[in-house]
């Protein structure tokens, strides 16, 4: 649907005028078209091209998660040990979910054996979920306290049974996590991309960084979302942190630059805060991550906003006028399950 | 026609300045899109305030008291007269907060408590009287407390006010509106004063020549129509004082809404998150024109939503919110000092400017290190708890008298 007259103005008086149509039918941008976008000054007309874009792309419905969050301290990660793996089945089942994800603050020389041994346990707990873990930095860490290569470790982590990659704030600031992904693509794995930005850093840069992403889904064919993500949690000092309406151009920008290439734009509201997730479903997301089930082993993480229960998520997004989708972590849409 | 084209009509009208109907006001409250909203919105923003400067005011939240007969059910901050909860700060505590906050470039102090079954206007006076001493702008007394105030006294809202008034009250604030309507003050707050109460005390202000501030706390059990027949009311009555001025700015000099926090005390049906705040808050902005400012609630809804605000109609970011309690009794906790109110609105795209109660810009007065921050705090450091790194951004002004 074409933006209404209002948005029409804004987009004219923002120089935007001649994009409007190409948005409205889901067409990428080319990196000039970009950057005027970047340079437009005004939020609300790259948010509206944007949501033209998204809704071409997925009309009213936003995708979410129900994440199993398994905090890797305390895990009794020992797949060969049948008691333990009982344990950690008990501890893990009977809480309704759509994915499952690793997190906590893990080693910086963490092994590649302990690694294969959490994805194990946990796919063992709960075979019904597909699981989401370790970010294309991490990757990187055990392959270095390995002495190997990323290509191998995620051979490896896949043929544990890992179904796709997590990423963490502060990454894909640079080329290498697109790298990493792309490795990822070579053993099979689809992934969410995440494309990082700090304060200011909404630019031509990351704008390359974007278009190195559809570079790599029009080779691959296996890029299920891109994240656009600040390196600071919605808690951070506004000193240091990124302007909301840095985010919404951020955001923005992801849908524009990856037209048909890549089908979803995902929130990680574990970093904006779901506040402005809310916000961001008009500025070309169209995918959320933040709903947390529960689970002894899952506190909230430390710093940030506290996640939302799946209810309140499912209820953020109908109040922002979408239709909640619960998916998977492969953003396969399905229901929830208690394993 | 179709919806969308009778939407696009409605915003037009808005834009050019014309005068919702609250069927329109609705119309567009349930079937907008949420970006044409922001836009009409900062349309009506830019007419009234062309410039590209969006204002602030260093002050401080003072609670004096949270002895509370009302029992609203809402509300996390009050104690029942008589609990062991119940605090009447000291006049020595009131002092310390106000030369605090002097001390930190404010001028004003926002100071607003419970209804009190006993205390009379003379109590009050005294009050007041002690915080204008000090020489600050005194914004204080909330509608409700002063209907209990007039009630307990035996005199009239005008003459409350009157008395209020020469001991030293500047203006009131808006507090205790909630919702405008019958309807949605049952569900919460039954006992405390009146939708036409809570209008009473401002039109008696309005008419004294006194200033005020209007609010809406929405998204716990009103319902749509509720917010807009809040808003009707609140413009109707700026009509009144706007056409008793007789062309002089008067009545209200800003609108605030913000969202009803459900954390501990009421749990609402619906969670209200960001989009519904920028959604009421623009409709707000197109539906009550008369009113020239708009303030962003950054403190309920975080710095970044506070900012998004910024392009949905709002030309203030209100408060540097030194201390805040009822707030923060519901569990949210946002706070921001001087530098960084400057860069929050720098970074949305606008220029900062330090105002007082009147909307008359100030010289912005930085505090000049984190040492001197907590030379200013003293013994309650958790009141200022912000990050060493807040006071690395001073002005060269500042930065060349160290
Ligand atoms: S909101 Fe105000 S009037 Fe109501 S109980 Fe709390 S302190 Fe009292």
């Amino acid at each position: 649907m074409s933006p209404s007259r209002i948005l029409q103005q804004v987009l004219a008086s923002a120089g935007l005028a001649d994009l409007g149509d190409r948005a409205v039918r889901g067409a990428r941008l080319a990196r000039d078209e970009l950057l005027r976008v970047v340079s437009c000054g005004s939020p609300l007309a790259a948010a509206a091209l944007a949501d033209a874009a998204r809704e071409h792309a997925s009309g009213a419905v936003v995708l979410h998660p129900w994440t199993l969050r398994v905090r890797a301290p305390g895990v009794p990660f020992a797949a060969e040990d049948a008691t333990r793996v009982s344990h950690a089945a008990d501890a893990l089942g009977g809480i309704a979910s759509s994915e499952a994800q690793i997190v906590g603050a893990l080693p910086p020389d963490l092994p590649l054996g302990l690694a294969l041994e959490m994805v194990r346990t946990v796919k063992v707990a709960r075979p019904d979920l597909t699981l989401r873990a370790f970010s294309a930095r991490r990757i990187d860490a055990i392959a270095a306290a390995e002495g190997s290569d990323a290509r191998h470790v995620l051979g490896e982590l896949r043929r544990a049974g890992l179904d796709t990659l997590d990423w963490e704030p502060g990454e894909g600031s640079d080329l290498r996590t697109i790298a990493v992904h792309r490795l990822a693509f070579d053993q099979g794995y689809e992934t969410a991309v995440p494309v990082g930005y700090a304060k200011g850093g909404v630019d031509a840069a990351f704008v390359d960084r974007l278009l190195a992403v559809r570079d790599a889904a029009e080779h691959a064919g296996r890029v299920l979302s891109v994240v656009p993500l600040p390196d600071r949690s919605e808690g951070a000092s506004p000193l240091d942190g990124t302007a909301g309406t840095e985010d919404l151009l951020a955001c923005a920008l992801a849908r524009l630059a990856l037209g048909h290439c890549v089908k979803h734009v995902t929130v990680d509201a574990h970093v904006t805060g779901h506040k402005l997730a809310a916000l961001l479903f008009s500025a070309g997301a169209d995918d959320v991550v933040g709903a947390q089930t529960a689970s002894r082993w899952a506190p909230p993480s430390g710093d940030g906003p506290r996640p939302l229960n799946p209810d309140r998520m499912r209820r953020v997004v109908i109040e922002a006028r979408r239709s909640p989708e619960l998916r998977d972590a492969l953003f396969r849409t399905c229901t929830a399950s208690a394993g | 026609m179709s919806d969308a084209t009778a939407i696009d009509d409605i915003l037009d009208l808005a834009v050019a300045g014309g005068r919702l109907t609250p069927e329109q006001g609705l119309a567009l409250l349930e079937g907008a899109d949420l970006l044409a909203l922001g836009a009409a919105a900062h349309a009506v923003r830019t007419r009234l305030h062309p410039e590209r400067v969006v204002t602030y005011i260093v002050d401080r939240n003072v609670n004096y008291s949270n002895v509370c007969d009302s029992y609203c059910r809402f509300c996390s901050f009050y104690a029942a007269p008589g609990a062991k909860e119940g605090y009447v700060l000291s006049r020595a505590a009131l002092a310390r907060k106000i030369e605090e906050t002097q001390a930190l470039g404010g001028n004003q102090i926002l100071m607003q408590g419970g209804t009190h079954p006993e205390w009379d206007v003379a109590w009050y006076a005294e009050l007041i009287a002690f915080c204008k001493s000090f020489g600050v702008h005194v914004h204080a007394l909330s509608s409700p407390e002063i209907q209990k105030i007039a009630a307990v006294s035996g005199i009239s809202v005008r003459e409350t006010i009157e008395r209020l008034r020469a001991a030293g009250l500047d203006s009131i604030p808006g507090g205790g509106a909630e919702i405008l309507t019958d309807y949605a003050r049952d569900a919460i707050s039954p006992l405390k004063c009146t939708a036409d109460e809570w209008l009473e005390v401002h039109r008696e202000a309005h008419a004294l020549g006194m200033r005020t501030t209007a609010t809406m706390m929405f998204g716990h059990r009103e319902r749509a129509v509720d917010r807009i027949e809040h808003l009707d009311r609140l413009r109707a009555l700026q009509d009144d004082a706007l056409a008793a001025a007789g062309g002089r700015d008067a009545g209200f000099t800003a609108f605030i809404c913000w969202l009803f926090q459900p954390t501990h005390a009421l749990k609402a049906d619906e969670p209200a998150g960001g989009a519904e705040y920028l959604r009421t808050l623009a409709v707000a902005r197109l539906y009550l024109q008369n009113v020239r400012n708009f303030q962003s609630s950054w403190v309920t809804m975080g710095p970044k939503v506070g900012q998004a605000a910024l392009w949905f109609g709002c030309n203030d970011m209100g408060s540097t919110m030194i201390e805040e309690n009822v707030v923060s009794s519901a569990g949210v906790s946002y706070r921001m000092l001087s530098p960084e109110i400057h860069a929050v609105i720098r970074a949305a795209g606008f220029v900062p400017q330090e105002r007082n109660f009147y909307y008359e810009p100030v010289e912005a007065r930085f505090l000049d290190s984190p040492e001197r921050l907590r030379e200013v705090v003293g013994a309650d450091p958790k009141n200022l708890a912000l990050p060493a790194e807040a006071f690395d951004q001073v002005p060269a002004s500042v930065a060349a008298r160290r």
